[in-house]
């Protein structure tokens, strides 16, 4: 293989899509410098989260010992999701690159063509050391300084911390393929990534807050982690940065070359436990995917139903609900991300005690808006390629928005049911609370489902591989940002009507949320419109 | 036919990439019961023009008219007047065929008990086998198959085929050819691109020859042979495609 010349054939890939030319447009209307600016956005945001902890850590007299445990946590964290992500990124990309085919066809041996794909998913296996491990460690040093030899020998422990989940994760990849049907594998994975989505995420709001928390509880929270935790402090890589860190932060330069010392010689462990992996299967691998292409499995067969639309709205529907029912990846991922919303609140309920009626108030909006994003902002972009018999068919783009307004509502009012049902048994409010309560949270679901059909217009990517990514990452982080926005405007102006009732005309608790959300709404839904209508294939 | 508006009109139609010009100023006639073979060396712009022509993309300038309907002004009528055979078939990965079929009969508003006979027929004409199985199952002959049935379960006045011979059998393909001159029997419209010479020259009654985004010859196949003094499409299509600078042949 002339690996300069493969070398500068992948340099102007990445070129071109960083800065693309003038012509014909590529496919997804993805933008990667706008992705790049805002993955730095969060970078500096959990930067700025964690130095706050740390600073309350040095405050209370934390050691650099002790607080390197709460470092070790949030790298440990970074860790696990790394391992995680980058299978499923290994699986991914092994399955389904568009370049794959070619590359199998061409003279490549099989590690070579492993090198070569793993480097294209480079931007995607380092997100989590960008946005996470990086602005933690800096974190750390700010509030505990390091000597200069201490941030020099920084990038090589990060670089070590990053290559031992992609080894061990390509090495999993690879045994995985050999042994499961590649889209049960893959299927699996996104599953499996959703769920350590939700373990770091109740990890992230359960632990660390507890941890910042001031008062005598600190020191012992601490040491009660470290020493909880001893075994795990032994064998893990993410404790051993954290230690060497901890150790240059003190002055104690041995000490921090033995712990970086087990992480070079793991992450090489790592490295070529990839690399024998791939040299010994690869091979037999991709013989197994050429024979079966991504996607194609057993037959299964659907089951004939006596079901038949009568109308086109109808039939709309009917294909909506098939088409989740059987993808059990994406219904898995909606209905986790249904607990993990409805637990947002929670989490500051433990630092500072709300009265139940805001609490509960607070977890419901929480799953309101939450829902618009996990199941509406998807509606469109599910659909992948065959959207465009939106454009295509005699179908009026109205009845094509409606159909997703109604499908996305049938399928998160049942869930926001069960969680006001719930939220009725663990907080015994007064019955005449709920009436307004519904009608608050009926309204911000309505808002939230016709702005999450925007998003899904406006940023949905139908090339999308993972369930949590069927928007672009600029719409991702654009959608946050917009529910964090909803479920602030209504929590406000709900303690507002509160504060302000006598002042106010009488029952608007029951009739202007409706009000509010259904006019606002228009809004989103003439622009979800407006964005079909003009949507090209 | 005199007073039946033809399937598909095209005036002076350009689709622009940015700077790149993909389509200038086309206009072409579809008469009804023709069909009318759309060739070009690739990147002529063929099925940037099949795209628009079906309202997947916006003219930059010109009018289609499909069935006397104008897309700009009139797109769901002129939408309900047309079939497309995409390059790219635009299938729901967890649908049945029978399924999708029924689905494409709905948005189309085919009665159900008309929709249902004509499913069966092309699934049955086209041997598309495992009409049960989940589309994701199929092999790539087996969605262009579906592919087809969808655009022909409405019977549009106008049909339209990207390369649709892409994967097909020979079963397939000789179905699909006796479908498509069924069709063009009734006085329906059909409009093929391919560029497969031998295809054209066996099925097509008229040929539009587009190269870089213009069309450069028209006819009858025995119009276009006599009017380039060539012996075969082939040599027609080769002489007018010809780079500047390249060689004849």
């Amino acid at each position: 293989m002339n690996v300069a010349g493969v070398a500068r054939a992948r340099a102007r890939v990445v070129r071109n899509t960083l800065l693309p030319r003038r012509g014909r447009p590529g496919r997804g209307g993805r933008h990667p410098l706008l992705a790049a600016v805002l993955a730095l956005l969060v970078a500096v945001l959990v930067g700025a989260a964690l130095s706050a902890l740390f600073e309350t850590l040095a405050g209370a007299g934390a050691t650099a010992a002790r607080a390197a445990g709460t470092l070790a946590l949030v790298l440990l964290a970074s860790l696990a999701g790394l391992l995680v992500f980058d299978l499923h990124d290994a699986v991914s990309t092994l399955l389904l690159d568009p370049d794959l085919e070619l590359l199998r066809r061409a003279p490549v041996p099989g590690i070579a063509l492993l090198g070569l794909k793993l480097a294209d998913a480079l931007p995607r296996t380092s997100l989590l050391l960008v946005v996470v491990a990086i602005p933690a460690v800096v974190a750390f040093g700010l509030h505990y300084p390091l000597p200069a030899w201490g941030w020099i020998t920084l990038p090589l422990q990060l670089a070590a911390l990053w290559a031992i989940p992609l080894g061990a994760g390509t090495a999993a990849a690879v045994y995985l393929l050999r042994r499961l049907p590649a889209r049960r594998a893959r299927e699996a994975l996104g599953l499996i990534s959703t769920l350590t989505l939700v373990a770091l995420w109740l990890a992230n709001a359960f632990l660390l807050p507890r941890l910042a928390e001031p008062g005598p509880g600190l020191a012992p929270a601490l040491d009660g982690g470290r020493d909880g935790l001893a075994l795990l402090a032994a064998v893990s890589p993410a404790h051993w940065l954290a230690n060497a860190v901890a150790a240059a932060t003190a002055g104690q330069p041995l000490a921090a070359a033995v712990a970086t010392a087990w992480l070079i010689v793991v992450a090489a462990a790592a490295v070529a436990l990839a690399a024998w992996t791939g040299a010994r299967h690869l091979g037999e691998v991709q013989a197994r995917l050429a024979a079966a292409p991504a996607g194609r499995g057993r037959a299964p067969r659907a089951t004939r139903s006596a079901r038949r639309p009568r109308t086109m709205l109808g039939a709309l529907l009917l294909r909506d609900a098939r088409l989740l029912l059987r993808d059990w990846t994406v219904l898995g991922d909606v209905l986790t991300a249904a607990v993990l919303w409805t637990l947002l609140p929670v989490v500051g309920a433990t630092l500072h005690a709300a009265p139940p009626a805001l609490l509960a108030r607070a977890m419901l909006l929480a799953l309101t808006v939450g829902l618009g994003y996990e199941v509406a902002a998807r509606a469109l972009p599910f659909e992948r390629e065959a959207a465009a018999w939106q454009r295509l068919a005699p179908v009026p783009v109205g009845r094509w928005i409606a159909a997703k307004l109604i499908g996305a509502s049938a399928v998160a009012a049942p869930l926001m049911g069960l969680a006001a049902g719930t939220l009725a048994l663990v907080f015994p409010l007064p019955a005449g609370t709920w009436p307004r309560l519904v009608s608050l949270a009926l309204s911000a679901l309505w808002l939230s489902i016709a702005l999450g059909v925007w998003t899904g217009a406006r940023f949905g990517d139908p090339t999308w591989t993972s369930p949590r990514a069927m928007l672009t990452l600029a719409g991702r982080i654009s959608a946050s940002g917009l529910l964090l926005a909803q479920a602030a405007i209504w929590f406000w102006l709900s303690a507002l009507a509160d504060i302000r009732e006598a002042a106010l005309p009488a029952g608007i608790g029951l009739w202007g949320p409706p009000l509010v959300g259904s006019l606002v709404s228009l809004l989103p839904i003439r622009a979800a419109m407006g964005r079909l209508s003009k949507l090209e294939s | 036919m005199p007073g039946i508006a033809p399937p598909l009109e095209v005036s002076d139609l350009t689709r622009r990439y940015g700077r790149f010009t993909a389509v200038d100023r086309l206009s072409l006639v579809l008469r009804p019961g023709e069909i009318l073979g759309f060739l070009g060396p690739n990147g002529a712009g063929k099925t940037t023009t099949l795209r628009v022509c079906a309202g997947l993309l916006r003219p930059d300038a010109g009018e289609v008219r499909v069935a006397g309907h104008s897309l700009a002004r009139e797109p769901l009528r002129a939408r309900a007047k047309l079939g497309l055979v995409p390059d790219r078939p635009f299938l729901y990965e967890r649908l049945s065929a029978r399924e999708f079929l029924e689905f494409i009969a709905a948005i189309y508003e085919v009665p159900a008990t008309i929709a249902n006979g004509r499913a069966e027929g092309l699934i049955a004409r086209l041997d598309l086998e495992g009409a049960n199985d989940l589309i994701e199952t199929y092999s790539l002959g087996a969605r262009q198959k579906v592919s087809i049935a969808a655009a022909l379960l409405p019977d549009p006045p106008l049909l339209m085929l990207d390369e649709p011979l892409t994967g097909l059998d020979p079963r397939a393909a000789r179905a699909l050819k006796d479908l498509l001159r069924e069709r063009a029997g009734r006085g329906l419209g059909v409009l093929v691109s391919t560029h497969l010479l031998e295809v054209a020259e066996r099925l097509c009654d008229r040929a539009i020859i587009l190269h870089h985004g213009r069309k450069v010859a028209e006819g009858t196949l025995d119009e276009l042979r006599r009017a380039h003094g060539e012996a075969t499409l082939e040599d027609v299509f080769l002489a007018l495609t010809r780079e500047s600078g390249e060689e004849p042949r």
